[in-house]
C-alpha cells in the first residue's frame, strides 16, 4: 500500500487482528451451533465482535482511503462495544451467563480486545496526519 | 494429551518469545535464531498434536471435540503463519509479530488440555 497502513505496527495489528477474527469467528460458530438457546445474547454479540474482527482486518490490510475509513469505523464501534459489555457484564452479569470476547472487557483474552482497538485508533491517527489529505 | 510434550511446547513457544520481543524491544529485525525457533516450536506443536490424535484413536479423546479442534488446527498454523508475516516485516515490528504468536502458543496448549480428556 503506498500510504503504508500495512506496514511496521501496521503489520503487527493486520496479524493479531486477523487472529482475533479468526478466535472469534469459530468461538461464534461453535457457540452458536452447539447451544445457541443458553445465552443468545451472548453469542450473537460474540458473532458481531467476530464480524467486526473480519472488516477490520480487511481494512487494515487493504489501507488507502477506503480501508483506512473502513478500519477506523471498526476500531471505533470495537471500542464502544468492549467499553460498553465490558460495563454491563460487570454491573449485570446477569444478563451474560456465557462469556463473549467482550466480557469484563476482553479479561478472557488478556484484555487485548480492550487494547487492540486504542491501538488501532493512535496508528490510524498517526497514520492519516503522515498520508496525503486523500 | 502427553503432559511432556505440552511442556515441551509451551517452553519453547516462551523462549522465543523472550527472543524475539527482547529484539523487538533493542530495535532489530527477526534474524535466523528467531526463524529456526518459530521451526522448532511448529514442530513440536504438530508432535504434540500427532500425539492427541494417537490417543485419541486409543480411546481417550477431547471432551468438546469441535473446540480441541479449532485449537489444534491454530497450534498447528500460527508459528508457520508467524514465520510469514516475520518475513514480510524486516523490522523490529517483524520481531513483535513472532514474540506476540509465541505468546499465544502456550495459552493454545493450556486450553487444549482444559477441554482433553473424558
Amino acid at each position: 500500500m503506498p500510504d503504508g497502513l500495512n506496514r511496521g505496527l501496521g503489520r503487527v495489528l493486520v496479524f493479531v487482528y486477523g487472529l482475533f477474527a479468526v478466535a472469534a469467528t469459530s468461538r461464534a460458530s461453535v457457540q452458536i451451533a452447539t447451544k445457541f438457546t443458553e445465552a443468545p445474547v451472548s453469542y450473537l454479540l460474540s458473532a458481531v465482535a467476530a464480524v467486526i474482527y473480519i472488516v477490520a482486518t480487511v481494512g487494515l490490510v487493504r489501507g488507502g482511503t477506503h480501508g483506512r475509513r473502513l478500519a477506523l469505523a471498526c476500531c471505533s464501534v470495537e471500542l464502544l462495544g468492549v467499553l460498553a459489555v465490558g460495563t454491563l457484564s460487570v454491573l449485570a452479569p446477569q444478563d451474560f451467563p456465557d462469556q463473549t470476547v467482550w466480557s469484563g472487557f476482553g479479561e478472557g483474552y488478556g484484555y487485548l480486545p480492550l487494547v487492540l482497538p486504542v491501538l488501532g485508533l493512535l496508528w490510524l491517527r498517526r497514520g492519516a496526519a503522515a498520508a496525503p489529505a486523500n | 494429551m502427553s503432559d511432556v510434550l505440552a511442556t515441551v511446547t509451551t517452553v519453547a513457544s516462551l523462549l522465543l518469545a523472550v527472543i524475539a520481543l527482547v529484539a523487538s524491544a533493542r530495535d532489530r529485525a527477526p534474524d535466523r535464531v528467531q526463524f529456526a525457533g518459530t521451526v522448532v516450536v511448529n514442530a513440536v506443536a504438530v508432535l504434540l498434536l500427532g500425539a492427541a490424535v494417537v490417543t485419541w484413536f486409543g480411546g481417550t479423546g477431547p471432551r468438546e471435540v469441535t473446540t480441541f479442534v479449532g485449537y489444534g488446527l491454530t497450534l498447528a498454523l500460527l508459528p508457520a503463519g508467524a514465520w510469514i508475516v516475520g518475513k514480510m516485516e524486516p523490522t523490529r515490528f517483524g520481531s513483535l509479530i513472532i514474540g506476540v504468536g509465541a505468546l499465544i502458543m502456550p495459552v493454545l496448549v493450556l486450553r487444549m488440555g482444559q477441554v482433553w480428556g473424558a
